[in-house]
């Protein structure tokens, strides 16, 4: 649409059916990227909060669910730079445990089995571990997985967004793929 | 110059990177090494792969607000 030519199919906003209409589905959101549900609850009030003090800034250009949406990814980040503020100076602390020898070679009881093929990968049970694995990880792994694998961001545009350094970004993200697979391993492949 | 062969612990990290095109030439054949030779991590690479394949369908879960969170929303929205 050429600019200055006022958009007629400009979406507008309700904002007093949001709370009815999207409430559950950020939550749903929200609690598939942070692991604590107080914590979820409060990235969702904090989304209607600012977009209602945003609503005059609203130009219809995206739709009000996606709009809605976008300002709730962004309150999840701020979340999760906190944590990387936090984190940032233990980071040495959160070890691979466990996982290589001294020659940093795959001691015996972590080397990855070859899982068999009869499990099914694609079955809810197996969607549901995958969850469970995924919320035990520590929570900047989480951050570094949900950004780079459900939102599909690069590693430097999550570097930036968390404020960490790459070094960090490759290290959270070993350590989260070591866990995930090792604890995928025993409670769904079960060896 | 650093040693020949990468250890399983170097190789795993480095799998990542290879994922994004972020390794050197020289790195990627020390890495390529390492994976013919070690089927450990041929199994961490391919598991790995499938697990966070499979991560995006984790995105949108059916969950529902508390009421009390909803209605404290709503007031502090009409106010």
């Amino acid at each position: 649409m050429a600019q200055g030519v006022p958009n007629v199919n400009a979406h507008v906003l309700h904002p007093e059916n949001w709370v009815d209409v999207y409430a559950d589905q950020l939550y749903g959101f929200v609690c598939s990227r942070v692991t604590d549900a107080i914590v979820a609850e409060d990235i969702v009030q904090e989304t209607f909060l600012s977009a209602w003090k945003a609503k005059d800034t609203y130009k219809g250009d995206a739709s009000e669910k996606n709009w809605l949406y976008a300002i709730c990814k962004n309150k999840v980040i701020d979340y999760y730079r906190k944590q990387a503020r936090e984190v940032q100076n233990q980071m040495s602390t959160l070890a691979d445990s466990g996982m290589f020898d001294a020659a940093d070679e795959w001691n015996i009881a972590a080397r990855p089995q070859d899982w068999s093929a009869d499990k099914n990968v694609e079955s809810k049970e197996f969607y549901r571990i995958l969850e469970l694995c995924k919320n035990r990880l520590q929570e900047l792994q989480q951050a570094v997985f949900v950004l780079k694998y459900m939102d599909e961001m690069e590693s430097v545009d999550i570097c930036k967004e968390l404020n960490i350094s790459s070094s960090n970004y490759w290290t959270l993200m070993h350590r989260a793929k070591l866990q995930l697979r090792g604890c995928l391993e025993k409670n769904w492949f079960n060896y | 110059m650093g040693k020949l062969m990468y250890s399983c612990k170097e190789a795993t990290y480095l799998i990542s990177k290879k994922e994004e095109g972020r390794l050197g030439l020289f790195q990627k054949l020390k890495l390529g090494m390492h994976m013919s030779m070690c089927r450990f991590c041929r199994g961490f690479e391919r598991q790995t792969r499938l697990l966070t394949g499979r991560l995006n369908k984790l995105q949108q879960q059916p969950k529902e607000l508390s009421e009390e969170k909803k209605k404290e929303i709503s007031e502090l929205l009409n106010q």
